[in-house]
Parts: structure tokens; sequence; C-alpha cells
């Protein structure tokens, strides 16, 4: 998260592990959802593990995802209860929210104590699994390679700005689980702001040199320049107070942001590039879809094609998957690993780049893509969806213009 | 008067498509060997209708009661994958949403909900559909006909 340049991460899922295991070393590393290393322990140990245990093996964390805790579960899933019980606290499930006051010291003990150990004791997780991934990994890895968590995260909850009786509760659980891990240097503290505006007061009440920063919600995509430059703002100014920071959650203006101190970027495999506190009844991964690199974006895969055969500049892609051939052709996996491939090569290419240049770069894309985009002899009306499609490239540009001091 | 207000039930799209099944199948274009499957999940949205036939031409229709501008735009998505894109709506069209289906391709059916009556009121344009893409598109039909008629 904060020894690379600008740090990749994928968000583990159970059915991303051919797309994480094929692309082992186009990324830097691996956060796996507490929620998933509970449910499927075994499974996901086993794959994790195994990974870890290669020599190009990616660096990885477990997200405690602890916020589910926060907010009434009606509808509790099979995971969610695995994660309570292993956190040795079952009626963290409960169908009504409860308050701070419900995390009484005894609680955030019992959580911290189990947390560092399924931490500590990671490395043992596969159980009998590991010869099982070991074979599918293709690679003489043995059970003694296997790595630690590279971090420890310990849980944390969504706040505002200080007062806020959660971030007390938050800073409880952090020091507890601290206190239980012997501070061996591998805890993260992280921050998890209810608002854009909550971020930068809770960077300043912790006194730490390095946090993962998580603001609940913040879409890109959508959100007005206004906002996002507030949070590009408390990412500058954390890294002037020596705090670097990684976020959880980020899409295409994560990577933007390296330059003002963002150290790296975490994001789900086609999907995933935000994430809200407020856990939904029914979630999931979206369908396929596909990474369309002039927009910085996904978009439908019939949608890709349209574009493409309208004007194949609009949509093309010289990726190892692509090839230049149009997005249909592209089967599920491969669409995964598109999107994968095509963010690391953002990395690459938009690292060397200032602030002023990534506004101009942006900003010259945009134009070529309307210009083509209005010589094509696409009718008016799908001409103005393309169009609202993009429009958040100009936002972009105008967030970070907004940082100039 | 009152009474009869309150019974009647609020009227949903589901309503459109019995008459438009019994009008296909009268017009011969929805035969016993053809699939047809309802809410078919494509690329992330539901088309309300999709009709594949024997001979492999693909149709989706879309249904709406009124309110037909933001349909017309899910439509024209379905022109990349589908042969035949339609709107099927309760009312009549204004005459700026009729050109637009026009220059999109998309075809328009009117159902009566008083009588039953259907009618085409536009014809589609018969799209150009990439081999893969219509590949997929029938396995993903065929995976989804347990719903077929």
């Amino acid at each position: 998260m904060f020894e690379n340049r600008f740090a990749h991460f994928l968000s583990y899922g159970a059915t991303d592990q051919r797309t994480v295991r094929e692309l082992a070393g186009d990324y830097n590393g691996l956060l796996v959802p507490g929620t998933v290393a509970a449910f499927q322990r075994e499974g996901t140990g086993g794959f994790v593990l195994t990974l870890s245990a290669t020599t190009e093996g990616p660096q990885y964390a477990i997200d405690p995802r602890f916020p589910l805790f926060q907010q009434a579960l009606t509808r509790p899933k099979r995971s969610h209860v695995a994660l309570a019980e292993l956190l040795g606290v079952p009626e963290l499930v409960r169908p009504t929210d409860p308050s701070p006051a419900d995390f009484t010291d005894d609680i955030i003990e019992t959580v911290a104590r189990n947390w560092a150990t399924f931490n500590g004791d990671y490395q043992a997780a596969a159980g009998s699994k590991f010869e099982k991934y070991a074979r599918r990994l293709g690679q003489d890895v043995r059970p003694h390679d296997a790595k630690a968590p590279s971090y420890v995260m310990p849980p944390y909850l969504v706040a505002g700005p200080p007062p806020d009786p959660w971030w007390d509760v938050s800073q409880r659980l952090y020091e507890a689980t601290s206190n239980a891990l012997n501070d061996d240097g591998r805890c993260v503290r992280v921050i998890a702001a209810r608002n854009v505006g909550a971020l930068a007061p809770l960077t300043l009440a912790v006194s730490e040199n390095r946090a993962a920063i998580w603001v609940s919600g913040l879409e890109e995509l959508t959100r007005p320049a206004s906002d996002l430059t507030e949070y590009a703002l408390a990412i500058r100014e954390s890294k002037q107070r020596n705090l670097q920071v990684f976020a959880l959650y980020g899409g295409f203006f994560s990577i933007m942001l390296q330059n003002l101190g963002l150290s790296g970027s975490s994001h789900g495999i086609g999907y995933g590039e935000y994430r809200n506190w407020i856990e939904l009844p029914e979630s999931g991964p979206p369908p396929a879809r596909y990474y369309l690199p002039h927009l910085h974006r996904y978009v439908q895969a019939d949608e890709a094609a349209r574009l493409y055969f309208t004007d194949r500049r609009l949509a093309e892609c010289e990726c190892a998957e692509c090839n230049g051939e149009p997005p249909v052709g592209l089967d599920y996996h491969a669409l995964m690993r598109h999107s994968v491939r095509c963010r690391a090569r953002e990395i690459a290419e938009w690292r060397d780049l200032g602030t002023p240049e990534m506004v101009e770069r942006l900003g010259r894309e945009w134009a070529a893509f309307l210009a083509i985009l209005h010589g094509s002899d696409l009718p008016e009306v799908a001409i103005a969806r393309y169009e609202r499609l993009g429009s958040h490239m100009s936002t972009w540009a105008t967030a970070l213009e907004n940082t100039a001091p | 008067m009152t009474e009869a207000l309150h019974s009647t039930p609020t009227r949903s799209e589901s309503e459109l498509v019995e008459p438009l099944i019994c009008w296909l199948r009268a017009r011969r274009q929805l035969r016993d060997d053809a699939l047809l499957v309802e809410e078919f999940p494509w690329h992330g949205r539901r088309v309300d209708l999709a009709l594949l036939t024997a001979s492999g031409v693909s149709s989706a229709y879309e249904l709406k009661l009124a309110h037909n501008r933001r349909v017309i735009e899910q439509s024209y998505l379905n022109t990349v994958s589908f042969d035949r894109t339609y709107l099927v709506t309760a009312t009549r069209l204004m005459e700026p949403l009729f050109k637009q289906a026009a220059t999109l391709g998309v075809g328009i059916i009117h159902v009566s909900l008083s009588t039953g009556r259907v009618s085409q009121l536009l014809a589609s344009r018969r799209a150009t559909i990439h081999p893969e893409l219509r590949r997929k598109l029938r396995q993903a039909l065929v995976r989804r006909d347990g719903a077929s008629v």
C-alpha cells in the first residue's frame, strides 16, 4: 500500500480467482473482504496463501468491513454472521441500529483480540485446501512459504468529524487491536469518513504516518467537481503533514491524485470503484461490463460495441485481451482481465504527469472523443447519450484545476 | 362511480404482453418453435420481451404504458444486438418521439388496453449484428428459455 510509487490493489472476490491468478505481477496487492475471509475461510485462505507463497506473490491485507455492524442487519448474509462469529461477538448482527454506547470496552477488547489472532494465524487458514490451490496455481509452493498479511487493518467504523462518538469507537478499536498485535508495525488505520467533508478533520485527528482512507459513497463519475477537489485537497494536506494515505476504493480519478500524495488505491475487478457504508439488502457483482479506456469508465458491453462499430477509434483497445478486436469478442474473464490491464496501464502512463499536464490530457482526450463522435453518422440522441457518459471528464479536469494553490 | 374507480387495478406493462403475443402469433411472427423470454437479462439491463425465431432472427420488445422518451433510448441500445427492436406502448407517441424512433430504427407497436387491438405504427429497421454478438445473444436466450411460451 505504501511501498510502491502508486500501489494498485484489487479487492478480492471468489469469482475473481482466475483473473487474480493470471494477472499476478500486473498489480501490487489484494484486499480481501473480512466477510469473504471469514465465510469461505479455507478456500479464500488457500487461494490467497498459495499466491503469497510465489516469488511474485502480491501483498495482501484483510479488510475487516466492520461498518457492517454499525447498522441494522435485518436480512444478514451468512458471511455477515461468519464474520461476527469470528470476531467472537455474534450479537454484532442485530435487526436494529446499534448506538456507539453498545460498543462496550468488553466488546471492543474481544473484537480486537480475535481480529489480531485471525490475522496473526492467517498463514494456517488454508488448512487442507493449500494443496488444492497450489495445484491450480501450477507452481511448486509450500505452506511454509505462505506469507502473513502484509498489513493488519483494525476494525473501524464510518464517522463524521470528531467529536462524532463513532470516531471514538473507531479509535478504541484501533488502539485495542494495535495493542493485541504488540504493535508489530503492520497496523494500518482505516479512516472511514461519512462524507467528503469529514475526511480532512478525521485525518487531522490521527498521529500515525500512514492510513487507509475511505469516503463513503464517493462515486467519482457522478460527484460534483467541488467534492472531488475537497477530497484531493484533504489528501494533499495529509501528505504535507507527513501522513501517507491509500484509498480503499478508487477509480481513475484516484490515479490522478498520486502526485498530490495518494500512495495507491484499490478497486474491485470489473466494478467496485466506490462503496456506500450502508449495506444493500441484495448485493453482488453487476453483470460484466467493458472498461472503456477512452472515457476511463465502465460501459455496457453492447454500448462499447456500438461505439466500436461506429468508429473503432471510440472504443479500440490494444491491451493483450482486446488486441484491437471489437469488445464483443471478450468473454467474462477476458473482460475482467481487460479492466485490470487498463488500470495498470493508466497508472503507468499517468504517473509522471503533473497536475496541469493531467488536466490538459483529460481535456485533449475528451475533445478527441467528441470530435470523432460528432463526425460520425450516429443519430443526435445517441450522441447526446455518449456525451452524458463522458461528462465526468470535464468535471475531473475542473476538480483537478481547482486544487491549484 | 367512486367504487368502480377504486376497484380498478393499477395498470402495468405486463398487460401489454398478452395482446402482443396473440398479435405476434396471428402474424406468424411467433411460432411454437421460437424462444420467447420475458425480462431477459442482457448486458446489465432487462429486455422486457426477447424473441428468437427458429430461423435465428431476434427481436426485442420494450413495453411501456406511457412516458416513452427513455424507453426509446433503451430500445436503441437493443439495436446493437437484436435484428429488430420495438417499443410496445399503450399511448400514441408525439410527433418528435415518433421521428426519433424512426431515426433510430426502433419500431413502434401500439396496444389499445380498452379494445385489445394491436397495430404496428412504425416498422423496425433490421440491424446489422456482429456475428459474435449474435452468437452470444442466442446462447443467452437458449440458457434463459425457461420462460418460453
